[in-house]
């Protein structure tokens, strides 16, 4: 047995310091990280169903050619709402509530550095998505545009358009407030000897994730407040008969999406190289050229944006320049894929679900990230832009990766979290269920792009019927079997075996010195040299 | 950790927390007043 079976009465010295506030207090007023990145995976997991639903919504009406259950308006509502709920509702607010469980626990602090901030920006989502939620029952019905909200077909919206922004502004808000938190805490509460360079690659890759935050939602804020005043106060920004260019505001827009990619995945780059070298009973390869890579990666998502729209008509040095900065970002993201290799080099490897799904990480993501060099050749993206094929490229990057990456860290730290193992074997289940699944779900949708099938349409041509008809089982089968993941959950707190300190026998880092359940209030007095010197991760 | 270095500690988070805060706040009212300043043109 891979992982570490301790009698809990030996080593739960916890529970004497737990003065926990209890019923409904304890979660309307939560300061603590712990209870407050509950709270947020909670609402992400809530969020990742419901977008769920609406994708299935999606294959179903295109599991064949025609029209057969949606109108076209509405189909574009689901892709629309699909999108803005698993990006802001359920990948960001899933790395928010890991950051608000790991960091203090990793850098050795008692909780967040402002607790009470830390409320605030988690209680404005639920209203934030209350809000957006509530377009389905607006005339007009709920945003159509895109999640992209290009302007002239943003604008003419109905009711759903001034409450949709105002949700963005809300959700960009709680967002900034979360960054400035874990960037406050990770420079000021780390204990005495956790120097930067100490840190684990999870807390590495949130730091530099909450500066990319910081410096891109204000640009999406400023983007949405000026269609809103095209729209009611009667400016022309984005509108050619007043002066104004809708060019302008794809620029504006990809200034803050492309960044926002990256914000998507950079934790779970951190997450899998807290997970690879754990099962592999190795330290990283490379630490530092790892956090270096992170940086750049950071750094090169503000000089790419451009490659989203080379089909607007721009000057041949200005797709020039986009191509190469966009190919650049291959060589940070080689380092990381070769890093994680050589670290598996001559491993120890065994496979308990967290690494299969580091694993499934590693090649899909690299999947993904080939396609996004096709993408980024000028002349072959004139062929792909806006089919199918951009559907493909971009799922690969964010459900393998950013997704396979949170279930990755959940199914590693939940034993510190409930003090129990849980059940391996559905564990390695949900794996394999979903690593299937997703391949039969988006790999055909690489083929149906390259043959000219176009994005964001509810009916096709009939030549596009049988990948189509593959793709919507392969998204049956993908949505079905991440049912297996609460449950699990569920299971794992009712019903696991009680673990000790150190779930994983490979694992390092100072949370894994703490108790399992990790005790309420994480490290009130510093871990001293020695903890540290036994918890380092490289 | 003394109660000295508590203080220090307290200190030290609430002139980075203002610092971070200023930036973001910065940006954000700068996008935004950014906006509308050139909506009123």
């Amino acid at each position: 047995m891979a992982y570490a079976q301790v009698a809990v009465a030996h080593d739960d010295h916890s529970t004497h310091a737990d003065h926990k506030p209890h019923g409904w207090r304890r979660w309307v007023y939560a300061t603590n990280h712990k209870d407050i990145g509950t709270m947020y995976l909670i609402f992400a997991a809530l969020m990742f169903f419901f977008g769920g639903l609406l994708a299935m919504a999606i294959r179903l009406e295109l599991f064949k050619p025609g029209l057969q259950f949606f109108d076209p308006l509405f189909f574009n509502s689901l892709t629309t709402m699909h999108a803005l709920l698993m990006i802001f509702g359920a990948i960001m607010p899933a790395w928010t509530g890991l950051a608000n469980w790991q960091i203090p626990m990793q850098v050795g602090a008692p909780d967040m550095a402002l607790p009470r901030l830390n409320n605030f920006s988690f209680w404005i989502l639920p209203f934030a998505f209350i809000l957006l939620l509530s377009t389905f029952f607006v005339p007009g019905g709920a945003p159509a545009g895109g999640w992209t909200m290009y302007p002239p077909l943003m604008l003419q919206g109905g009711a759903s358009f001034p409450m949709t922004i105002f949700a963005i502004h809300l959700m960009g808000a709680s967002s900034i407030l979360g960054s400035m938190n874990v960037i406050v805490t990770i420079l000021n509460m780390r204990a005495p000897g956790m120097t930067l360079l100490r840190m684990p690659l999870f807390v590495w890759s949130w730091l530099i994730t909450a500066y990319l935050l910081i410096a891109v939602m204000p640009v999406l804020a400023g983007a949405v407040t000026m269609l809103l005043t095209d729209h009611f106060f009667g400016t022309t920004f984005f509108t050619a008969a007043g002066g104004g260019d809708p060019v302008m505001f794809q620029h504006i827009f990809w200034f803050f999406g492309h960044p926002e990619v990256y914000i998507l995945i950079l934790p779970a780059f951190g997450i899998v190289s807290e997970i690879i070298p754990t099962f592999s009973r190795k330290p990283i390869f490379g630490y530092e050229a790892m956090v270096y890579a992170i940086a750049s990666i950071a750094f090169l998502s503000f000089i790419v944006w451009a490659h989203h729209m080379f089909t607007v008509g721009m000057p041949l040095a200005g797709q020039l320049f986009f191509m190469l900065t966009t190919m650049l970002i291959a060589i940070p993201t080689g380092v990381k894929v070769f890093n994680w290799c050589a670290t598996m080099w001559k491993g120890s490897i065994t496979f308990e679900p967290p690494m299969l799904f580091a694993l499934s990480f590693l090649f899909l993501f690299t999947i993904g990230g080939f396609s996004g060099v096709m993408l980024a050749i000028v002349p072959a993206d004139f062929q792909y832009q806006d089919t199918y094929f951009v559907v493909a490229h971009f799922h690969y990057v964010l459900v393998p990766g950013a997704v396979f990456g949170i279930i990755g860290g959940v199914y590693y730290w939940l034993p510190k979290w409930t003090g129990k193992m849980y059940d391996l074997r559905l564990g390695t289940w949900h794996f394999w269920l979903s690593t299937i699944f997703v391949n039969v779900l988006f790999f055909p949708q690489h083929f149906l792009g390259l043959a000219g099938m176009p994005r964001r349409i509810p009916d096709y041509a009939v030549q596009f019927t049988d990948w189509n008809m593959v793709s919507s089982i392969g998204g049956f089968g993908f949505g079905l079997s991440q049912l297996l993941f609460p449950y699990l959950i569920w299971k794992c707190i009712k019903h696991g075996t009680p673990i000790g300190n150190r779930a994983w026998e490979g694992a390092h880092g100072l949370e894994w010195e703490l108790p399992s359940p990790a005790p309420y209030h994480s490290w009130q007095t510093p871990p001293s040299e020695a903890v540290l010197a036994h918890a380092a991760v490289h | 950790m003394t109660d000295q270095d508590a203080i220090e500690r307290k200190r030290r988070i609430r002139r980075s927390a203002l610092l971070w805060g200023g930036i973001a706040l910065a940006f954000y009212l700068g996008f935004m007043v950014l906006a509308v300043v050139r909506s009123l043109r």
